[in-house]
C-alpha cells in the first residue's frame, strides 16, 4: 500500500510541474523600455525628443559613450581639413584620408559620419511612426510639436548626407522586415522631403523663444534659418531669403553689440563674449543664438571629455615649448590637428580690417608670453610666432580663442562640454547675403553682409565688391569652425577653386570627385539585394 | 545508477544481499555483478573458470547463499576474507595442503601502496602453490607465513598483478601499478554513470591522476592540452579571470560557442575559477551529438562534467594539500633603448615632416617632459615598474570518511594568487562540503554544496602604455605622485597612473546540489530527484581618489555594482535498468525546469569632499551621480528520453530525444525537438575475435548522428529596446533621460534554435595488455539557422539585428595515443600524445550562397577569417606609382603611396588598389593542435612533462603595423627593421606608413609552449611512520617554462593583442599530507 501511495504521489508532482508551466517560457521585459511602453504618453515623447537632440549633439563624439560615437579622433576636422581654412599639424590616422584627400569607402568617419545620420533619422522616424499613433497627450498641442521636431531632426539629418554623399536612400520608417535593397534617391527628390519635413516644423514648433518648456529647445526659427539654408542648396533663392528674413524680422533676435554674460566687467569685446562658457543660452542674455545644443561640464547629460574636440584641433602645441607651461589662460591643451593657413588668419592681420574686433587679440591670439615659472628668466617674455613654430613644429601660431577651452582643474581635459551655437544670427544674415547674391541682388546681399561686419567694427563693402567669394571669407571671418567649411564650399560649389587656391597642403591632391565622399562600403556590401552604387571616382 | 550500487551497501555484512538476474551469461558477468552491488571483491586464479555460463536467479539473497547456489556441483569453493572473496578449485585447494604444512616459514610483514605512496587497503595477498592468504589492513600492512623461495601475488582491483620472490629477508614493501586497461573504469556521463566499455558516445574522461599532473591554482589549467578537441585559450592570464574553452572548433557565428558546464549533475553558469581544483574528482568532456544531446538545446558546443570528490567508506582521514609558487611574466616585450628611441623619433620627424639637421636635435624631437629626463640622463624601464615577481601560496585540508549509511566529504580551502602585473591578486576561499545518506532500502538522500568567497580588484596598470612609454618619460613627480603625461599630449599616460585607486571584487558563490534516489517496487525501476541551486552575489566597488589620473580633476570618483544572481535546476529522473539474459535496457526519462536571474544594481558619483569615504559613502559625490538597475531572466523547460540497448556486451545502442523549450526565443518558436542514435560494436567481443586476446585487449567501433541546439544569446532579443541616455537643458539645468532606439535596437520575433546535426565514427583501441591504447574520432557536424548578429543596411533604421540565417560546417579528426614505453617494478615511462585538426567552413549565409562581405562570412570558407589586402612588398624610390587610366587620366595606383609604404597586393590585376583587392588572409582558428605527455616513475620519484603546440593560426602582427603600434610617437622594438631611405630592404614599412584604408599585416604563428614540468616525491614508508602520517608527497612544478615562436614581441600568444596580461611561469612547490 505504501508503495502505491509514493508512485501515485510522484505521478501528481509530474503532472502539477507540467500543467504550472504553461506561461513558464513567456518573457517580460523589465530592465529596458521599449517603444510600446515608452512612446505612450507626452512624458514618454520627451524623453524621445531628448533622445533625438542627445543623437545630434553626439555628431562630432569622438569615444564618448553618448548617443553616438564615431570611434575616430577627427569627425569634426573631416569637414574642415581639405578647404581653404588649414592643413594637417599633427596627422592622426583618423584624418589624414581627408587631409590627404585618399579617403576610400572604407575610411572610418565616412563610414560613422553616414550612420550618425541613419541613426538620427532611425530616432526621428520612431517617434513619429508612435506620434501618429498615440492618442495620450498632456496638451493638445504636443502630438504636433514632437512630431515637428522628429521632422526637423531628420532633415538635419538628411542635410549631412546630401552634402556629403550626394543622392542618398530616402527613408520614413523603420523597415519591419529587414531590407538589403536600397538605392539612392535623387538629392533633388531628398532636398524636397527636407523642406517639406522643415515647413511642418517651422509651422508648429514654439514661436516665442523666451518661452519654450525646456531652454535649448528647437524654436520655429531654427526651422526657418536651416530652411534657409536647404532653399539655397535647392537654388529656391527667393524662398532662402524670405525664410533668412523670417528669423531677421521675427523681433527676437539681435546681433550682440554690447559686453554682456559671465565675463563682461573682464577686458575683451563683445565678439568674445559670445564664445564664453554660459554665454551662449538667451538666458545668459545672448540674444543672437537659435538654436544651441546643450552640454554642461562634469553633469550627467552634460557630454564629456570625448564631446567636441575642437579646442584640441584648433589650438596650438605651446606647452611644448621650453618656457610654456600649460594653462587654462592659455586655452588648455592643443593638439594642432588643424592648423590655420597663413592667407586668411596671416602674420598680424591677416584678411581682417584693423578695426575688426574679430581679429582682436581677444578673438585671435597673436601674443604668447613665457608662463612657466620654473624658468623664471624666460617668464613673462613674448615668444615669438615664426614660420617653424606654425607649419614645422606647430607649437606655435595665431590661435582662435573661440575655441580655447581651460579648465583649472583638469589641465589635460580633451573634451569642450561649454554649449555649441548651432545657429547664430550672424550666419542667418550671411545666408540671406548669399540668398540675394544668387538673385543678383547686390546691395541687398551688401547691406545682409554689413549688418554683421558693422557689429564687428570692420568696414562696410559697396554692392560693386560683392562675390560669392566675399561672402565666403566673410563666413570664415565670422564663422571659422562653427560652420562645416565643406558644406558651404559644397553649397556654393567653390571647394575645388578655393581648395587648391589656397590649401598648401590639399590643394595639389584634391581630385574633382572629392567634392563627394564616397559611399561606405558596409552600406554597398551589406544592400546584398541589390546594386548600391558608387560615387564616381571612388 | 549511482543508486543501484549504493542501495546495497546498507544490507553490508557477512550477508550483504544481492540482486541478480541473469540467464545464459558467464559467471564473470554474476561476479561483477555482486562486486558492483557491494563492497566484496573477487579473487581467483587462472584455474577458475570464469566463462562457464549459468543461470541465476536472486532476488534480494545474502550473497553467500547466492555463492554457494552458483558453485553447486562444481569444485569450486569460496571464502570470505576481510572484503575479499577468495575463490579456489577444491583440486588446487588439496595440493597445496602438502606444501602448506612447510616448517620452514617465517612471518613476512610489510606495506603496499600505490604509485603515489598511497596505502592500498584490502590488496589480497597470497602464496602462491598454497592456500595461505590475507589482506592489507587500513594502513595497507599485512603480515603473511612464507617460506624462502616462494612467490607473494598481490592483487587489486584496477591494479596489476605483481609477484615477489621471498628472499632472506622478512619484509617487503610493494609498490603496486595501476592497471592501464581502463575498460572498466566507471565514466560519468550526463544523467548516470557507464562503464567505458560501454559507451556509444564520444566521451573522454580526466580522472583525478590526471588531474593532478600540473599543479595550478585553477581547474581548467590542469586539463589543457589532455583531452584532444577541447581547446582552452588563456586569453587573460591575470590571476581569477576565466579561460575560454571551445570543443571540436566554433559552430556559431554569433551565439556563444562555449560549451556547457555540469557540475554535480546541475548546470552551473558560474566561473570555473571559482573552484578549487584539490575538491575535483574527474572531469568528463562530451563531444559528439549522442553524447550531448541529452542536454538537448544546450549541447552543441559539447558538455563538459565536473565531479567532485565524494566521501568513501572508512575511518576519518585528514589530508592536507599546500602549494606555494613564485611566479614571473614568461618574457617581456624588447623595447628601443633611449638611444634607439631618439633615432627612430628622428627618422619620424624627418620623414613625416621633413626635419632635417639643426631641427633633429632631441629637444625638438622629445616632448617637454621627456627632456626634463632627458637632461639629467634618467631612464626608466617601463616593464619593471609594472611587472613583477609574484609570490602565492594555498591550502587545503579536508576531511572524509563514512559508514555504510553515511559518508561525508568536507574541504576548507585558502588561496592567495599574486599575478606578475602590479596589483593583480586573487584571494579565495573554498568550503565543500558532501553528504550522502542511506536512510532505508529505497531512499537515500544528499547534498553537495560548496561555498566559494573570491576578491579580486586593484587596477592594474595599462600594460600597452607600459610597452609603447618613452624610457625618457618621467615616473614620478617630486611630491611622489605619479607623473601624469610622460611624454605630454601623447594618450598614452603613465601606466600606473590609476594604481593608487582603492577597488574591492567581491564574490560569494553557494552552490547547493541536493537530490534524493528512490528505489521503486518494480523491479529495475528508480526514480531521482536533483534540486540544484546557485547564488552568486558580486560586488564592485571602486574609488579613485585624488592620488589618481582618473580621480584628480573631478575630486573623486566613486562607483558600486552590485549583481545579485540566482538560478535553480529541478530536475526528475525515472530509470528502468533491466537485464533479460544477454540483453541489458537501460531506459532514462527526465523532466526539467531551470531559471536564471540576474539583477544587478549600481550608482557611481564624482566630487567628493574628503577621499576618506573611498566608495562607501556615494551620497557625499556632488556631481554626475548616477545609478542603474537591471533585470535578466530566463526560463527553460525540458523533457528527455534516453534508451540504452546492450546485447552481450557486443552490440550498444543508445536512442535519445530531449525537447527544450526556452524563453528567448519567439512566440511560436519555443519549443524544439532534438533526437539522436549511436551504436557501439565491442569487436573483440566477437568469437571470431577469440585468437587475438593475447595481444587485443579491445577494438570498438562507435558511430553516432544526432542534432543539438544552441540557444547562447541574451534573453529579450525578440522584442524591440529603447536605450536610454540622458541630456541636460540649460545653464546649470537638470539632466533629462533621453531615449531613442538604438542601432541594435529593434527586436526579431522570429528568434529560434541554431541546430546542429553531427555524424561522428570513433574506434576505442587497446593492444599488448594496456601498452597500446588510444581512440581515434572523425565527425561531421552540419549547423543551420545560426543565430547571428547580421549586419543589415542601416537605412532599415537599424543595423544589427539577432537573425536565424545561414550554415555551417565543422568536420575534424582526433586522436588520442597512450603508450606505456617501459614498465617494470621500479620504472614506468609513459607518453601520451593528443592531436585535432578541426575544419569549419560557412555552407552558406542567407540562402543565396552569396558572400557577406560586411560580416566577413564567406561561403565555402571558414567561420572567422582576416579579410583584407594582402601586404607583398614595400613602395621604393623609383617604383612606378601613377598609370593612365581608359579616359587618358592619370591614376594612383596606390592612394598615398609613397617610398616605405607597404605595397598591397593587386588581386583583380586591374592597376589599381581598393577594395575588390581584399582577399581572405587566412582562418582565426588554428590548422591543429597537439599535445604531448610524457611520465616517468622511478620507484618514488616521478617526473612529467607537457607539451603543447598550436600550429598555423592567423593572426593579426601587431608588430609590423608600426603606424597603429607606435603611432609617431610610442616607443617601439628595440630589434625593428624598418623602413628607411638610407634602409630600403628591411622587413617592416616606414614607420609614418599611414595604413591604406586601414589593413592590417598578419602572420601565421606556430606557437609550442612547454607548459608544465613537474618533479616528484612520495616519501619513503618508513619516513612517514615516524611522522605518524599515513602518506606524504612533495613536488615541483614549473608551468608556463617556455613558449618557441618566431614571433617575440607578444606577452601572451594565447591573445591576438600583443600587450595582453603576460602569461606567467611560475614555479610551484607542492606538498601533500595525509594524517
Amino acid at each position: 500500500m505504501k508503495k502505491i501511495h509514493i508512485i501515485s504521489a510522484f505521478i501528481a508532482l509530474f503532472s502539477i510541474t507540467a500543467v504550472s508551466c504553461s506561461d513558464y517560457l513567456d518573457e517580460k521585459l523589465k530592465s529596458e523600455l521599449a517603444p510600446d511602453n515608452t512612446y505612450t504618453s507626452s512624458y514618454g515623447f520627451e524623453t524621445g525628443s531628448a533622445g533625438m537632440y542627445a543623437i545630434a549633439r553626439a555628431e562630432y563624439n569622438t569615444w564618448g559613450s553618448t548617443a553616438f560615437m564615431h570611434s575616430a579622433a577627427c569627425p569634426y576636422e573631416s569637414q574642415q581639413i581639405a578647404t581653404d581654412l588649414a592643413i594637417m599639424g599633427t596627422k592622426d590616422g583618423s584624418i589624414q584620408p581627408f587631409g590627404y584627400c585618399t579617403l576610400t569607402s572604407n575610411t572610418g568617419i565616412v563610414t560613422s559620419t553616414w550612420k550618425w545620420a541613419y541613426s538620427l533619422i532611425a530616432a526621428a522616424n520612431e517617434v513619429l511612426a508612435y506620434a501618429e499613433k498615440n492618442t495620450n497627450w498632456d496638451k493638445p498641442t504636443d502630438q504636433a510639436t514632437y512630431i515637428a521636431e522628429a521632422r526637423f531632426f531628420r532633415a538635419y539629418a538628411y542635410r549631412t548626407l546630401v552634402y556629403l554623399y550626394g543622392d542618398v536612400p530616402y527613408v520614413d520608417k523603420i523597415q519591419e522586415t529587414i531590407h538589403t535593397d536600397f538605392t539612392r534617391t535623387p538629392k533633388a527628390e531628398v532636398i524636397q522631403h527636407m523642406l517639406d519635413d522643415l515647413n511642418y516644423a517651422s509651422e508648429h514648433l514654439p514661436v516665442d523663444p523666451d518661452n519654450v518648456p525646456k531652454v535649448g529647445k528647437l524654436t520655429k526659427w531654427a526651422a526657418e534659418h536651416l530652411l534657409s539654408e536647404v532653399y539655397l542648396m535647392n537654388g529656391d533663392n527667393a524662398n532662402a531669403e524670405k525664410s533668412a528674413l523670417n528669423v531677421i524680422n521675427s523681433g527676437y533676435f539681435r546681433l550682440m553689440s554690447d559686453r554682456f554674460g559671465v565675463e563682461k566687467n573682464k577686458p575683451g569685446d563683445v565678439f568674445a563674449d559670445l564664445f564664453k562658457e554660459y554665454n551662449q543660452n538667451r538666458t545668459s542674455g545672448n540674444m543672437e543664438s537659435i538654436w544651441v545644443m546643450q552640454f554642461e561640464y562634469q553633469t550627467k547629460g552634460g557630454g564629456d571629455a570625448y564631446d567636441d574636440w575642437t579646442r584640441r584641433a584648433w589650438e596650438p602645441k605651446y606647452f611644448e615649448i621650453q618656457g610654456f607651461t600649460l594653462a587654462d589662460t592659455l586655452g588648455g591643451r592643443g593638439l594642432c590637428q588643424l592648423v590655420p593657413l597663413k592667407w586668411w588668419i596671416g602674420d598680424d592681420a591677416g584678411f581682417f580690417d584693423a578695426t575688426d574686433i574679430r581679429n582682436s587679440e581677444y578673438n585671435i591670439k597673436r601674443h604668447w608670453y613665457y608662463n612657466n615659472p620654473k624658468t623664471p628668466n624666460m617668464l613673462g617674455k613674448r615668444c615669438e610666432i615664426t614660420d617653424e613654430t606654425w607649419f614645422t613644429t606647430y607649437r606655435l601660431y595665431p590661435a582662435l580663442v573661440k575655441f580655447f577651452y581651460g579648465k583649472a582643474d583638469n589641465l589635460t581635459y580633451t573634451g569642450t562640454n561649454r554649449d555649441r551655437m548651432k545657429f547664430r544670427l550672424a550666419e542667418t544674415y550671411l545666408l540671406l547675403a548669399e540668398a540675394r547674391f544668387n538673385k543678383g541682388d547686390m546691395s541687398g546681399a551688401a547691406e545682409a553682409l554689413n549688418v554683421v561686419r558693422r557689429r564687428a567694427h570692420a568696414s562696410e563693402i559697396t554692392s560693386g565688391q560683392m562675390t560669392i567669394d566675399v561672402i565666403l571669407d566673410e563666413r570664415i571671418r565670422e564663422l571659422v569652425g562653427e560652420e562645416s567649411r565643406r558644406f558651404t564650399l559644397c553649397r556654393t560649389g567653390k571647394l575645388l577653386e578655393r581648395c587648391r587656391k589656397y590649401n598648401t597642403e590639399a590643394g595639389p591632391l584634391i581630385q574633382d570627385y572629392n567634392v563627394l565622399w564616397p559611399i561606405p562600403q558596409e552600406v554597398i556590401d551589406s544592400n546584398t539585394g541589390t546594386t548600391f552604387s558608387q560615387n564616381f571616382g571612388y | 545508477m549511482l543508486t543501484m550500487s549504493m542501495l546495497p551497501a546498507q544490507t553490508h555484512g557477512q550477508n550483504a544481499k544481492v540482486t541478480v538476474n541473469r540467464n545464459n551469461v558467464t559467471l564473470k558477468t554474476i561476479l561483477n555483478d555482486i562486486e558492483s552491488q557491494t563492497n566484496y571483491l573477487f579473487i581467483y586464479g587462472k584455474d577458475i573458470d570464469v566463462n562457464r555460463v549459468v543461470d541465476v536467479t536472486s532476488m534480494q539473497q545474502p550473497t553467500s547463499s547466492l555463492l554457494s547456489k552458483l558453485f553447486e556441483g562444481t569444485d569450486i569453493s569460496y571464502t570470505l576474507c576481510g572484503n575479499h572473496i577468495a575463490l579456489k578449485t577444491e583440486s588446487k585447494g588439496r595440493t597445496s595442503i602438502g606444501t602448506q604444512q612447510r616448517d620452514d616459514t617465517k612471518t613476512i610483514k610489510g606495506r603496499v601502496f600505490d604509485s603515489t605512496g598511497e596505502p592500498l587497503v584490502g590488496v589480497a595477498i597470497s602464496i602462491e602453490g598454497t592456500n595461505r592468504m590475507t589482506t592489507t589492513d587500513i594502513d595497507g600492512n599485512y603480515s603473511i607465513k612464507a617460506a624462502e623461495g616462494e612467490t607473494i601475488k598481490l592483487t587489486y582491483i584496477g591494479f596489476n598483478p605483481y609477484h615477489q620472490e621471498i628472499g632472506k629477508g622478512n619484509s617487503y614493501n610493494i609498490r603496486m601499478q595501476e592497471d592501464t586497461k581502463t575498460l572498466d573504469e566507471v565514466v560519468v556521463v550526463g544523467y548516470g554513470t557507464m562503464k567505458k566499455a560501454d559507451l556509444t558516445g564520444g566521451v573522454v574522461n580526466v580522472g583525478e591522476k590526471d588531474l593532478n599532473r600540473v599543479a595550478s591554482f585553477n581547474l581548467i589549467d590542469k586539463v589543457a592540452s589532455q583531452i584532444p578537441g577541447l581547446n582552452i585559450t588563456t586569453g587573460n592570464a591575470a590571476p581569477g579571470v576565466d579561460q575560454s574553452i571551445l570543443i571540436r572548433g566554433q559552430n556559431s557565428l554569433t551565439a556563444d560557442n562555449a560549451p556547457l558546464v555540469v557540475l554535480d549533475g546541475i548546470p552551473y553558469n558560474g566561473s570555473l575559477a571559482d573552484i578549487d581544483p584539490n575538491t575535483i574528482e574527474s572531469i568528463s568532456v562530451l563531444k559528439d551529438a549522442s553524447a550531448a544531446a541529452i542536454y538537448g538545446s544546450r549541447g552543441s558546443n559539447g558538455i563538459i562534467l565536473i565531479q567532485s570528490k565524494k566521501g568513501r567508506i572508512g575511518a576519518p582521514r585528514v589530508s592536507y594539500r599546500g602549494e606555494f609558487s613564485i611566479s614571473e611574466p614568461q618574457h617581456r616585450v624588447n623595447v628601443m633603448s633611449p638611444e634607439k628611441y631618439i633615432k627612430f623619433k628622428q627618422d619620424i620627424a624627418r620623414l613625416q615632416d621633413g626635419w632635417e639637421g639643426e631641427q633633429l636635435r632631441p629637444e625638438n624631437i622629445l616632448s617637454a617632459s621627456e627632456l626634463t629626463n632627458y637632461y639629467q640622463g634618467i631612464t626608466n624601464d617601463w616593464q619593471n615598474i609594472i611587472f613583477r615577481t609574484a609570490a602565492s601560496h594555498d591550502h587545503q585540508i579536508s576531511l572524509s570518511g563514512g559508514t555504510e549509511q553515511t559518508t561525508y566529504n568536507a574541504a576548507l580551502a585558502y588561496l592567495n594568487q599574486q599575478g606578475v602585473v602590479f596589483n593583480s591578486r586573487m584571494e579565495r576561499y573554498n568550503l565543500d562540503l558532501s553528504v550522502t545518506q542511506v536512510l532505508n532500502k529505497w531512499l537515500t538522500i544528499g547534498v553537495n554544496t560548496k561555498y566559494i568567497q573570491k576578491q579580486t580588484g586593484g587596477i592594474t596598470p595599462n600594460i600597452e602604455h607600459a610597452v609603447k612609454q618613452s624610457p625618457y618619460g618621467i615616473f614620478k613627480e617630486e611630491n611622489g605622485n605619479y607623473y601624469e603625461e610622460p611624454m605630454d599630449q601623447s594618450l598614452i599616460r603613465n601606466p600606473m597612473v590609476d594604481v593608487n585607486a582603492d577597488q574591492d571584487n567581491t564574490s560569494r558563490n553557494l552552490i547547493i546540489n541536493s537530490y534524493a534516489d528512490i528505489v521503486l517496487p518494480i523491479k529495475g525501476l528508480s526514480f531521482r530527484t536533483n534540486f540544484g541551486y546557485n547564488n552568486r552575489t558580486i560586488f564592485t566597488g571602486t574609488y579613485y581618489g585624488r592620488d589618481t589620473f582618473t580621480g584628480k580633476s573631478v575630486s573623486g570618483k566613486a562607483s558600486v555594482n552590485n549583481t545579485h544572481y540566482y538560478d535553480y535546476t529541478w530536475e526528475n529522473i525515472l530509470k528502468y535498468n533491466r537485464t533479460f539474459g544477454k540483453h541489458m535496457i537501460d531506459l532514462t526519462g527526465l523532466f526539467s525546469l531551470q531559471k536564471t536571474s540576474s539583477n544587478k544594481s549600481g550608482g557611481s558619483a564624482e566630487s567628493f569632499i574628503n577621499d576618506d569615504s573611498s566608495f562607501h559613502n556615494l551620497s557625499a559625490g556632488e556631481k554626475n551621480k548616477t545609478v542603474t538597475s537591471s533585470l535578466r531572466e530566463t526560463q527553460m523547460l525540458s523533457y528527455m528520453f534516453r534508451a540504452n540497448y546492450n546485447f552481450a556486451n557486443r552490440y550498444l545502442l543508445t536512442l535519445t530525444g530531449r525537447t527544450d523549450g526556452y524563453s528567448a526565443f519567439g512566440k511560436n518558436n519555443k519549443y524544439a525537438f532534438f533526437p539522436s542514435v549511436a551504436l557501439g560494436w565491442n569487436i573483440h567481443q566477437e568469437s571470431f575475435m577469440a585468437n587475438t586476446h593475447d595481444w587485443l585487449d579491445q577494438i570498438k567501433l562507435r558511430v553516432s548522428y544526432g542534432s543539438n541546439g544552441n540557444q547562447a544569446i541574451s534573453p529579450y532579443q525578440t522584442l524591440d529596446r529603447l536605450h536610454i541616455g540622458t541630456y541636460v537643458w540649460g545653464d546649470n539645468g537638470s539632466t533629462a533621460n533621453a531615449v531613442y532606439l538604438p542601432n541594435d535596437g529593434a527586436g526579431n520575433p522570429n528568434l529560434k534554435w541554431e541546430t546542429t546535426h553531427t555524424f561522428n565514427v570513433g574506434v576505442d583501441f587497446s593492444f599488448l595488455n594496456g601498452r597500446i591504447y588510444g581512440s581515434i574520432d572523425t565527425y561531421v557536424s552540419n549547423t543551420k539557422d545560426l543565430l547571428m548578429k547580421r549586419t543589415v543596411p542601416i537605412m532599415n533604421g537599424y543595423s544589427t539585428i539577432m537573425d536565424n540565417i545561414g550554415r555551417t560546417r565543422n568536420k575534424g579528426i582526433e586522436i588520442s595515443l597512450n603508450t606505456v614505453n617501459m614498465k617494470n617494478n621500479d620504472l614506468e615511462w609513459r607518453t601520451g600524445i593528443n592531436f585535432s585538426l578541426n575544419r569549419d567552413k560557412i555552407i552558406d549565409v542567407r540562402g543565396d550562397k552569396k558572400d557577406d562581405i560586411t560580416n566577413k562570412w564567406f561561403v565555402g570558407k571558414p567561420i572567422q577569417v582576416y579579410y583584407d589586402y594582402k601586404v607583398v612588398d614595400i613602395w621604393q624610390e623609383g617604383d612606378t606609382y601613377t598609370k593612365t587610366d581608359s579616359n587618358g587620366n592619370t591614376v594612383q595606383i596606390q592612394k598615398g603611396a609613397k617610398p616605405g609604404s607597404a605595397k598591397l597586393q593587386d588581386t583583380n590585376g586591374d592597376g589599381v588598389i581598393n577594395s575588390n583587392d581584399k582577399v581572405i588572409i587566412g582562418s582565426k582558428q588554428p590548422s591543429f593542435r597537439m599535445a604531448m605527455s610524457n611520465e616517468l616513475t622511478w620507484r618514488n620519484f616521478y617526473f612529467s612533462c607537457l607539451l603543447n603546440g598550436t600550429f598555423k593560426v592567423t593572426r593579426e602582427l601587431n608588430e609590423a603595423n608600426i603606424g597603429s603600434w607606435a603611432y609617431n610617437l610610442y616607443n617601439y622594438l628595440e630589434d625593428a627593421d624598418y623602413w628607411t631611405p638610407e634602409n630600403t630592404d628591411s622587413k617592416y614599412c616606414s614607420p609614418v606608413y599611414s595604413n591604406f584604408d586601414g589593413h592590417s599585416f598578419y602572420h601565421n604563428f606556430t606557437y609550442i609552449q612547454i607548459k608544465n614540468m613537474t618533479i616528484g616525491y612520495n616519501l619513503e614508508h618508513s619516513l612517514i611512520k615516524r611522522m605518524h602520517l599515513q602518506k606524504a608527497s612533495v613536488n615541483l612544478s614549473v608551468n608556463n617554462v617556455w613558449t618557441f615562436c618566431d614571433i617575440h614581441s607578444v606577452l601572451n600568444y594565447d591573445n591576438s593583442w600583443f600587450a595582453s596580461y603576460p602569461t606567467a611561469r611560475s614555479y610551484v612547490l607542492g606538498i601533500n599530507l595525509t594524517f
